[in-house]
C-alpha cells in the first residue's frame, strides 16, 4: 500500500498530489490512499482531506512506501514507526508554506539518511519505482545528533524548579 | 510542580509531545489548536484551545496574549515549555512579566537559523534550545543538548 499525506498545514500542496497522479500507471495493482489537506486537486485514487489521526498512524505502519510533504509531525511519526518515506518540500514561493523551512529540513534529513528527497515531481517516478534500493543505500548521517534532548530537559526541569 | 506546555498543533505538538518523558510525573496543562492530531494526542491530558491561525495574525496574536494572562495568572505555572510556533510568542513573553520560568526549543526544522517565534522570544526567555549544534554556535544564548528524535 502506498499512503500519501500533505500534513495537517492549511496551505495546499496539489503538487505532490498531481505528481502522485501521475503516476496512476506505474502504481496499478497496488493500493492507493492520498490525503489531500486544503488542496483542490482531485486525484483518480482514494483520498480524502483528513483522516482521524489514529488511522494516518494506521495507514503509515502499513504502508509499504509513504510520500509526503517534508513536516517535521509526519517524519516523527514515520521516523516512530521504523519508515523512510520519500518526501519533497513545500514551497513559499508557490503558496505552498509560510516559508522554506521545509526544504531546510528535508536537506538535513536526507544527510541523516531519514528520508528520499525529491526536488520536483518528475522525480517521483524513480524513487517510488527503486524505493528499496535506494532505501538501502542510504547514507548514515554523521552521528553529530542524538535524541537526546528529552533526558537533558528532564534533569533540567528539575534543577528550573527547584 | 506544574507545567505549562505550548505548542501549534501539527509538527510542533509533535516535537512537544515527542520529549514527554521529560515532564510526564507532573501536574501539567498543553495549550494548542483543537485539530485532529492534538485531540488524538491528548485525548488524556487536560487542554485549553488556543486561537488559530497564529501564522502572521496579529488579531490572534492579541487573543492568545489575552489568553496567556488570564491562564498563567490562573494556574500559576512552575514552567512555561514551548515548541512554538506564533502560540508560544505570547505565552513566553506574558509568562516573562508574571516571572515564570520559560524554555523554548526550536523546532528541528530550523537548522540553519531561527524560527520567527523564536527570534521574538529570544531576547527575554530564559532557556532557548536549538536541535543543531552549528546553530547554537550562531548565537551566544542558544543551547544545544540533543534533538527531539
Amino acid at each position: 500500500m502506498i499512503f500519501v499525506t500533505v500534513g495537517t498545514e492549511r496551505f495546499p500542496f496539489d503538487r505532490l498530489v498531481r505528481a502522485v497522479d501521475a503516476l496512476s500507471d506505474i502504481l496499478k495493482g497496488e493500493p492507493v490512499f492520498i490525503q489531500t489537506g486544503t488542496g483542490t486537486y482531485v486525484p483518480s485514487f482514494p483520498h480524502a482531506p483528513y483522516i482521524p489521526f489514529d488511522e494516518v498512524c494506521d495507514k503509515i505502519r502499513e504502508a509499504r512506501i509513504v510520500i509526503s510533504h517534508a513536516g517535521a509531525g509526519t517524519l516523527l511519526m514515520c521516523a516512530n514507526l521504523g519508515k523512510v518515506p520519500i518526501m519533497m518540500a513545500r514551497k513559499h514561493s508557490l503558496g505552498e508554506h509560510i516559508d522554506d523551512h521545509q526544504q531546510m529540513f528535508a536537506n538535513r534529513m536526507v544527510e541523516r539518511g531519514r528520508i528520499l528527497l525529491i526536488d520536483k515531481p518528475e522525480d517521483l517516478q524513480e524513487n517510488v519505482l527503486n524505493y528499496e534500493e535506494l532505501c538501502r543505500s542510504l547514507p548514515k548521517g554523521p552521528n553529530l545528533a542524538e535524541a537526546s534532548l528529552a533526558q537533558h530537559l528532564k534533569e533540567a526541569l528539575k534543577e528550573i524548579t527547584k | 510542580m506544574k507545567v505549562c506546555l505550548v505548542a501549534s498543533s501539527g509538527g510542533h505538538l509533535s516535537q512537544l509531545f515527542q520529549v514527554r518523558e521529560a515532564f510526564q510525573d507532573y501536574e501539567k496543562f498543553w495549550v494548542t489548536f483543537p485539530s485532529r492530531d492534538a485531540q488524538s494526542l491528548l485525548a488524556n491530558e487536560e487542554v485549553v484551545w488556543a486561537y488559530y491561525p497564529t501564522n502572521r495574525s496579529l488579531l490572534n496574536l492579541a487573543r492568545n496574549a489575552w489568553l496567556a494572562w488570564k491562564l498563567l495568572r490562573r494556574e500559576k505555572p512552575d514552567v512555561i515549555i514551548s515548541t512554538g510556533a506564533g502560540v508560544g510568542v505570547p505565552f513566553i513573553w506574558i509568562g516573562y512579566l508574571l516571572k515564570i520560568p520559560t524554555v523554548f526549543i526550536e523546532s528541528i526544522t530550523f537548522s540553519d537559523k531561527r524560527s520567527l517565534s523564536g527570534k521574538l522570544v529570544y531576547p527575554i526567555v530564559d532557556h532557548y534550545y536549538v536541535q543543531w549544534p552549528d546553530l547554537a554556535e550562531k548565537f551566544s544564548k542558544a543551547l544545544y543538548k540533543g534533538q527531539v528524535l
